[in-house]
């Protein structure tokens, strides 16, 4: 375990010191995420000279880019911590052993696609359901509303939906969390499903809220706009998308740690 | 086991302080340069840049960092369990 933890803590070390925080949290968290699993597996296999070599090959080789490229985020180094970790489990395991690492592997690969890269972002970013989603919370409040091209329109307000304000980040952020949990504990098929819905629902519902609020007060108060539409705001609805995710999982997970409990009785 | 795994969470958060701080995991400072600046460099247009990461505020990726938090202190405490 002692050589994992040091491999891990030097390339986290090195991604804090490419100074790009949206790269460094999900390293930590996805090596975080994968010494919590490895230290429940069971590890007797022992690596083959060609494993050995391949392993030791890959792994330095991650760690080389991970070192040369730290001064400066490059777009690669998202791809280090999985390889980094597949190797450091070739060389120490084998092959049979990294090819049962699935979770493991899973988690090192957050930081690839935790904050979704530019090319993919358009076709996840879910600007018109946004759009329609915010309308209709608007309509239930009491506030019908009009929509026209990317414009959001009630009666004395009205904002633009650009496709970067379609809670992109703060639903990959919760997906990732959503990974952990299915990774980290023993769930079925369907409560993973169910745990990656809730995340990616919990995240658009929170963003629906922002957006509603912003569009009643775009055209009344500029100080109390610009209080929600800055830091302040945006923080208190990625804590609103965290409690409605945390809350749906605790929901999903809770009657199996309760079965658990009545057959251990 | 924990107890490395904690160390590891304490190291990261050492070294991110230090990242910050400019110490010696922070990024390469230059030394300041007596030659006349460079032209300003061109307007960045996100969408065309290849792979520019999100500027995220820092609370929001701490947020996001307690969640994970969070999760792992459940997974000890139910291995402990």
């Amino acid at each position: 375990m002692l050589p994992l933890v040091l491999v891990a803590a030097v390339h986290a070390a090195l991604a804090f010191r490419t100074a790009a925080l949206s790269y460094e949290i999900p390293v930590a968290i996805g090596w975080m995420g994968m010494l919590l699993v490895y230290a429940d597996r069971a590890r007797t296999a022992r690596p083959s000279r060609a494993s050995l070599f391949t392993g030791w090959l890959i792994a330095a080789a991650a760690l080389g880019f991970a070192a040369f490229w730290s001064a400066d985020y490059q777009s690669p180094l998202r791809v280090t911590p999985l390889a980094l970790g597949a190797g450091f489990l070739l060389l120490r395991h084998g092959f049979a052993f990294l090819r049962e690492s699935s979770r493991e592997l899973l988690l090192l690969a957050l930081p690839i696609a935790v904050p979704p890269p530019i090319p993919i972002r358009p076709f996840l970013e879910p600007q018109t359901a946004t759009l329609h989603a915010t309308a209709a919370l608007l309509g239930l409040l009491g506030h019908p509303a009009a929509i026209a091209a990317d414009v959001l329109s009630v009666q004395g307000g009205a904002i633009r939906v650009i496709s970067a304000c379609s809670g992109i980040n703060a639903m990959s952020q919760l997906a990732a969390l959503a990974l952990m949990i299915v990774c980290l504990f023993e769930t079925t098929r369907l409560q993973k499903v169910a745990v990656f819905a809730s995340a990616i629902a919990a995240g658009f519902i929170a963003n629906c809220c922002r957006l509603a609020l912003l569009t009643l007060v775009s055209q009344r108060d500029h100080a109390v706009f610009e209080l929600w539409h800055g830091t302040t705001g945006e923080l208190r609805f990625t804590a609103l998308g965290l409690a409605l995710a945390s809350l749906a999982w605790w929901l999903l997970l809770r009657p199996r740690e309760r079965e658990r409990e009545r057959l251990a009785g | 086991m924990q107890k490395l795994i904690f160390t590891f969470a304490l190291a990261s958060l050492l070294c991110a302080g230090a990242a910050r701080a400019g110490g010696p995991f922070g990024p390469g400072t230059q030394p300041p340069s007596t030659n006349p600046p460079p032209n300003p460099p061109p307007p960045q247009l996100p969408l065309t840049n290849p792979d520019p990461l999100s500027t995220p505020e820092p609370l929001t990726m701490g947020m996001f960092a307690l969640g994970a938090a969070g999760i792992a202190a459940a997974k000890l405490r139910r291995r402990r369990a």
